[in-house]
């Protein structure tokens, strides 16, 4: 155990590939955390799913011990954040429970949206900030223009360290700094407990389990602790810390962070944000900034086989012991039938829950376009938060529609302007900033309808700026729209997936779009299938898929038979894979249609 | 290879990269797929002559250019497999029923080539007396010689693919297009003793009208043949038109033309006393290709040469689509095959359906039957195929109507 003098607790705030990954794994090489032989790389994301896209969802906390060059031992809890947008609460929850954070630039790349953002929120929790440009051993490295940009745009003062965590450049140095700059955490041993839960998971055997900071007193086995924002109490079974493998300790002091087992049966309970105390000698305040999370977007999720509902509940269930920002009630489509209507906390969120369902559980899956929560106020005085564009009431019964939005920060060369700004006038975005970040680099601040957002607007961003712009946004509020619901019709029949809200000046042009490029997603068929677009019983746009006129193999020998046995087989199985709405069959692709139409 | 298949468990696919299978394991697959209990058994022989003069743009089959030397090694290395089939895994005592020569241009090689190898079958296989023995041929490579050295070693039937008697079209399809050629190679066979010719016509090609095709059919009727094939014009991948049409250098055939075409195929032959018997074929009565029945009715084939394709009981294998791989491997005493697979006796029983239905007269109740009674998914499929007119069952047999003769290959993809 160190004492308070001994402990310092950091972050590292940095863009996604700009080597933070690969400077955690330095550190614990450095302090022997990790033999090389156990050197995985990238030690700290474990899912494969963040490996695979290079990104860290949940964030972890490692305790290493340092021997500094004065001689003094000192314990370091590096404390990693979730690297996305859609993470903002989880981020700024971790980087309350550190009294310092490195802000890790790339050399070549320069400061990004998400830096900003993060470091913003490093700020706006009082940390001691570190600039670090990495990757300085590259030819494109441009210190002195990263230098100049942590300055100006950040406000930073102190001159960045400059190491290569892939070369092992400069490391003992920044953990040096780490030392001297970031202030010792403080807190009385004796004080009634107060911790913050920063991150919890669930394990099957000992239920939820909570990483915390903890502020003021002790945390130990046997203790019965309360969690503040729902009063509930539990049991402390064991205390520990992460090194990085799991290491039980007899308790956890003020200014350390580790994990705490109490038997919580849900995740839900032990939520990011929340403070821990004693239930016998509460903290007087809870620590501040909790807030419980909520879902922005929403899509419908249904299985492709309407017999793989169970699973896919039950696969919903088990996904949500492990993600308590993650939503889902059951739903029914009169298109797709039984299914879940689910909640994320953005569109990244979203395509992992959707893609863990598909590779970890195996359930096939038919996804409608996501869709934004509005808020609708009926002529009866009533307020309707409406999740599925099929439930919105009918025009007579609305007074008022609201939708959310959102601030949008734009980082990119200036030679992309003109198209982020065309982008952003497209979406309905209106500008609130732009301005030079150095003479090459502008940013762009937008106020934009979420719901523009969530249609792409990210893959476009980066195809119209080629890969060089990055993004961060915040939730901005509700503002008051003229928005209608779109319908689609297959051969004159409503499918309820497919209807969507949408701005009443960009309704014909999605109308089109849409039913454009249903055309190309739904196969010709046995007979004339007609597309249509529709405000309420006004049709605004039409497209027909001619029938297919034949469909024969002309020879059927023996060298036939084997190749076209192979080949049928292959479309029986796409065939399983398609919904049958009314006598059309209509493949998965086609309910995300909406994201997939051309560029304007 | 690490696991032995079963005959009853799932599907099993296996590859053979390179090295083909010894005799003596083909001989255990085989028997373990059944092939050798019912005594009855009969064989069709296909043999792949992977020869062509030029390639025509419609074909997509594997071939080689003609080459003396390789020739010799294909009739050398073919010989070799005739014998391994007969002797090492125990076909010789299954009653061959019908011989068919295929390719590729089997008459590209000399008539005692083919000669030669028809008597090796005979020699090492129990060849019917009265058993279908054909060849194909291209017209412009059929001389005198050739058309009576055929006959005299007891070649009983010949299929020509003359594909169009327009030479505009002949040009188009990149064969040798002489129309002089084809109708004097047609009067020279059935003059020299070829009773029993097919034809091989194709329509939808690009260019052609209606008009020409017509003019087509009444040249083939004027010549009268036992048997003609029409096929309609698919671009197949592997073939040239296949890479002209994805350079966007070639016209598709239009699917409403082609279907007119069918029918004034479908009519004139049928008017001329042909019958339909499956959807690309017509014969004079009795003259329907006993060997091609065998692929629909699923009955047991034998393939030979590189390509080929087997289907003995519920095993199906296939050999290397490569001229130098399939000898090398005979010469290393092993067989060609590069892919097997076992079906499941569901699967055997879909097939059958399946391609049984290609055939006008369908398929009998007692093949279809087993499927009804265990598949309540197979049965939803059939009923809504029957719904929308492409299938009929009646008179104790399952068969396609004319509108499902159009949509074939969906009634396959829904019953399979």
């Amino acid at each position: 155990m160190s004492t308070l003098t001994h402990i310092r607790n950091f972050s590292i705030i940095a863009h996604i590939d700009h080597g933070k990954s690969t400077l955690a794994d330095r550190f614990l090489e450095v302090t022997g955390a990790i033999t090389p032989r156990e050197f995985r790389e990238q030690i700290l994301d474990d899912m494969d799913l963040e490996r695979e896209r290079g990104i860290t969802i949940k964030a972890h906390a490692v305790t290493t011990s340092y021997t500094a060059r004065n001689g003094q031992t000192y314990q370091l809890n590096l404390i990693d954040t979730p690297g996305h947008v859609d993470f903002t609460y989880e981020v700024s929850r971790s980087l309350a429970a550190c009294e310092g954070a490195l802000l890790l630039v790339d050399a070549t790349q320069g400061v990004e949206a998400q830096t900003i953002a993060n470091a913003y929120l490093a700020i706006a929790n009082d940390l001691v900030i570190i600039p670090v440009i990495n990757k300085i051993d590259l030819p494109s490295a441009n210190i002195d223009a990263v230098t100049q940009q942590i300055h100006d745009v950040l406000g930073l003062k102190t001159t960045p360290l400059l190491v290569s965590a892939k070369q092992g450049i400069g490391v003992t140095e920044v953990l040096e700094a780490v030392i001297q700059i970031i202030p010792a955490p403080r807190g009385g041993q004796d004080n009634p407990l107060k911790a913050l839960i920063f991150d919890s998971w669930f394990d099957s055997y000992q239920g939820a389990i909570m990483l915390v900071r903890v502020f003021d007193g002790m945390v130990k086995p046997g203790m019965t602790i309360r969690l503040m924002s729902n009063d509930r109490t539990f049991e402390v079974q064991e205390v520990g810390i992460f090194t990085p493998k799991r290491m039980k300790t007899a308790r956890l002091a003020p200014g350390e962070v580790g994990y705490v087992v109490a038997g919580i049966k849900e995740v839900t309970h032990a939520k990011i944000g929340d403070t821990v105390t004693e239930a016998a000698r509460p903290t007087a305040e809870p620590l501040p900034g909790y807030r419980a999370v909520k879902p922005m977007v929403f899509c419908g999720l249904y299985p492709t086989n309407t017999s793989d509902y169970e699973t896919l509940r039950d696969s919903l269930e088990k996904l949500r012991l492990n993600d308590s920002s993650f939503v889902y009630e059951p739903e029914t489509s009169l298109a797709l039938g039984f299914g879940f209507r689910c909640g994320f906390l953005g569109l990244l969120h979203m395509e992992i829950i959707r893609e863990r369902l598909q590779r970890e559980y195996g359930v096939d899956l038919i996804s409608t376009a996501p869709t934004v929560v509005y808020r609708v106020k009926t002529t009866a005085g009533e307020v309707l938060d409406i999740e599925n564009p099929s439930k919105l009431p009918d025009p007579a019964q609305i007074a008022s529609i609201e939708e959310p939005y959102i601030l949008a920060t734009i980082i990119a060369p200036d030679r992309y302007a003109g198209n982020i700004i065309a982008l952003c006038q497209e979406r309905r975005g209106t500008q609130k900033s732009l301005q030079y970040l150095d003479p090459t680099r502008i940013m762009v601040v937008y106020e934009l309808p979420l719901n523009e957002m969530v249609l792409d607007f990210y893959d476009r961003l980066k195809s119209r700026t080629q890969g060089y712009a990055s993004l961060d946004y915040e939730f901005a509020g509700y503002r008051a729209s003229d928005l209608v619901k779109l319908d689609l019709l297959l051969n004159g029949e409503t499918v309820d997936a497919l209807s969507f809200i949408t701005h009443r000046e960009k309704a014909y042009q999605r109308g089109r779009q849409l039913v454009e490029k249903m055309k190309e997603l739904i196969p010709k068929q046995m007979f004339e299938v007609a597309i249509q677009a529709a405000i309420g019983k006004r049709v605004i746009a039409r497209e027909t898929i001619p029938a297919l006129k034949k469909n024969v193999t002309a020879k059927c020998y023996g060298g036939d038979i084997t190749r076209k046995r192979k080949l049928w087989e292959k479309q029986k199985e796409g065939k399983k894979r398609m919904k049958q709405l009314g006598r059309v069959e209509v493949p998965q692709e086609a309910f995300l249609a909406l994201l997939k139409v051309k560029d304007e | 290879m690490s696991n032995s298949p079963s005959p009853n468990g799932p599907t099993l696919l296996l590859r053979y990269t390179d090295g083909g299978v010894t005799p003596t394991q083909l001989r255990e697959y085989i028997s373990d797929a059944g092939f050798f209990q019912p005594l009855r058994q009969t064989l069709g022989l296909y043999v792949h002559i992977p020869f062509c003069r030029t390639r025509c743009r419609f074909c997509s089959f594997y071939i080689e250019p003609h080459r003396v030397q390789q020739v010799r090694a294909f009739l050398q290395a073919a010989i070799q497999e005739i014998e391994y089939y007969a002797h090492h895994i125990g076909l010789r005592d299954v009653p061959v029923e019908t011989v068919y020569v295929g390719g590729g241009t089997p008459t590209t090689l000399h008539p005692q080539e083919l000669n030669g190898l028809l008597q090796a079958i005979r020699t090492a296989f129990m060849v019917r007396p009265w058993a279908e023995l054909c060849v194909e041929g291209h017209p412009a490579s059929l001389t005198l010689e050739m058309i009576s050295a055929l006959v005299k070693a007891g070649w009983n039937r010949l299929s020509l693919g003359v594909q169009s008697f327009d030479v505009r079209e002949l040009r188009m399809l990149g064969g040798r297009p002489s129309t002089r050629v084809t109708q004097q190679a047609l009067r020279l066979a059935k003059a020299v003793g070829f009773h029993n010719i097919n034809v091989d016509l194709m329509y939808g090609l690009p260019g052609q009208t209606l008009e020409t095709w017509r003019a087509s059919l009444e040249d083939l009727l004027a010549f009268a043949p036992t048997h003609c094939s029409c096929y309609a014009l698919t671009v197949e991948e592997g073939s040239i038109f296949f890479e002209e049409s994805t350079r966007g250098r070639m016209v598709e055939p239009d699917p409403a033309l082609q279907n007119a075409m069918e029918a004034m195929a479908s009519s004139a032959l049928q008017h001329a006393g042909y019958e339909q018997y499956e959807i690309s074929n017509f014969s004079q009565p009795g003259y329907a290709c006993r060997h091609n029945q065998r692929y629909w009715r699923d009955e047991p084939y034998l393939g030979l040469g590189p390509s080929a394709q087997s289907c003995l009981g519920s095993l199906r294998f296939g050999n290397v689509g490569n001229l130098s791989a399939y000898c090398s491997i005979l010469r290393n005493e092993r067989l060609p095959i590069d892919e097997l697979d076992f079906r499941s006796s569901e699967q055997v029983a879909r097939e059958t359906v399946v391609f049984g239905l290609r055939l006008l007269q369908g398929v009998p109740d007692k093949k279809v039957s087993p499927l009804l009674q265990a598949q309540t998914e197979w049965k939803r499929a059939l009923q809504s195929l029957k719904d929308e007119g492409l299938l009929v069952h009646e008179r104790g047999r399952l068969r396609l109507t004319a509108l499902g003769r159009r949509y074939a290959d969906t009634v396959a993809v829904a019953l399979l």
